[in-house]
């Protein structure tokens, strides 16, 4: 190498080591439920122009589909405003039922329960290395960390950390203590559920540690979250039991879980208060 | 590229490109889609002495990892590198010209990217270079479009 580079690749080298800085950081502050002020800076100043430039993408677009096709979508619509009219009443059914519930348990001194309010958010991000999704909604629509988030089929992980306009999600296949949740398997009566705390072991399967190593489970065997939690309601289905392993000797019972929601290709997802 | 005029050039080009990734990048065309950073890093370079690639890359590295909240390291070790790699072939006496912004465009992509599949290894590898390639032509194609545009805000250098 010649002379003159020398001072070139000692600022690459400069540049890579404020890197590595900056990620040790950001790293702290996550794992303090927060995110760092740097990336924080960083999108509050582009924010402004990033909505701009979706606003006049979203008009452009809108107007071509519209133009391409009318016909089809005014069809759809009617079809929606039809199915949107039954779901008012069943919604309304379902807020009736929710609210007596709520009165009884107020009138025995219970707290109130998790899940009541669903909050829609679209994912902006999806980080299969570190089993991660970026959603649009943050702190100024009440997300706290903690919360589950689903998917009308499922669960999908929960949130690790908010700031003002986004929240990360840590994905229920993470191996991260983090991202562990208790769960139960929902057996048909006059079997009891099982319970056990469960963690990611990779893109496609979770391990199921149930507490009671003599509890019958069995391949097929439905999945829920338990609602032992003040976040994380009961009831949220996970996936299906696909394997049971047993130790006898160390009195350890495991079941492999094939989770409900492909993580890959959410769009769209719920989070719940 | 030196002085106030080329700062300024370089940091609205980079805001433009981090608010263009925060807002279109989701966009697709065929399967493929645009990396707006990526794009204006490997035009700049064309215009860069190495340091200066490296300082580009550093900050589309950071811009895209903060936005994406996304790990940062990965991002900024693989967009530095490559933004000194280009802008190295690019000050070693190659002609400026369309084709060679078409060259920075499509190799900023490929080198970046796959520096980065190695500092943080993706589930399925072939489609990751399937995207990778994707964008790479569509960047390539792009690229001769800003080259035209920063061609007269940079000047030439030779």
């Amino acid at each position: 190498m010649r002379k003159g580079a020398w001072p070139d690749v000692w600022t690459l080298v400069g540049l890579i080591a404020l890197g590595i800085l900056l990620s040790r950081l950001q790293t702290s502050a996550r794992q303090a439920g927060d995110s760092d002020p740097i990336s924080a800076a960083a999108k509050l100043l582009v924010t402004p122009a990033a909505t701009a430039m979706s606003a006049s993408a979203n008009g452009i677009s809108n107007w071509a589909g519209a133009v391409l096709h009318g016909r089809s979508l005014e069809l759809e619509n009617q079809r929606l405003r039809a199915l949107a009219v039954s779901v008012e009443d069943y919604t309304h059914d379902v807020d009736r039922v929710q609210a007596e519930v709520d009165e009884l348990r107020r009138l025995d001194g219970w707290q109130r329960s998790p899940g009541r309010a669903k909050i829609p958010a679209d994912v902006i991000g999806y980080f299969a290395q570190e089993n991660r999704l970026t959603l649009d909604v943050g702190a100024t629509r009440g997300i706290l960390p903690g919360m589950a988030v689903a998917t009308y089929e499922g669960l999908v992980g929960r949130v690790e950390t908010v700031d003002r306009s986004t929240a990360q999600v840590l994905l229920i296949t993470s191996p991260a203590a983090e991202a562990r949740i208790s769960a139960i398997v929902d057996r048909q009566v006059p079997n009891p559920p099982a319970a056990g705390l469960l963690k990611g072991e990779g893109p496609m399967s979770l391990v199921l540690e149930l507490a009671d190593p003599t509890a019958t489970v069995e391949a097929g065997d439905l999945v829920t979250t338990s609602g032992f939690s003040d976040r994380i309601p009961r009831g949220i289905v996970i996936g299906k039991v696909i394997r049971v392993d047993s130790d006898p000797v160390f009195g350890k019972l495991t079941a492999v879980v094939f989770p409900r929601v492909a993580l890959g290709q959410i769009r769209e997802v719920l989070v719940i208060k | 590229m030196t002085g106030w005029r080329g700062a300024l050039a370089c940091a609205v080009a980079l805001y433009l490109a981090g608010a263009a990734q925060e807002s279109l990048a989701r966009w697709t065309l065929f399967g493929g889609h645009f990396d707006f950073l990526l794009l204006v890093l490997s035009v700049l370079c064309v215009f860069a002495e190495r340091r200066q690639g490296a300082v580009l890359g550093f900050f589309a590295g950071w811009l895209y990892g903060a936005l994406d909240g996304a790990n940062l390291w990965q991002y900024i070790v693989s967009r530095t590198l490559g933004g000194f790699l280009i802008a190295w072939v690019a000050s070693s006496g190659i002609e400026r010209r369309l084709l060679s912004a078409l060259a920075a465009g499509v190799l900023t992509v490929l080198l970046c990217q796959v520096i980065l599949m190695f500092l943080a290894p993706p589930p399925s590898i072939l489609g990751f270079l399937g995207d990778t390639i994707r964008t790479a032509a569509y960047n390539g194609a792009s690229a001769m479009l800003l080259y035209a545009c920063f061609k007269k805000i940079l000047g030439s250098r030779r």
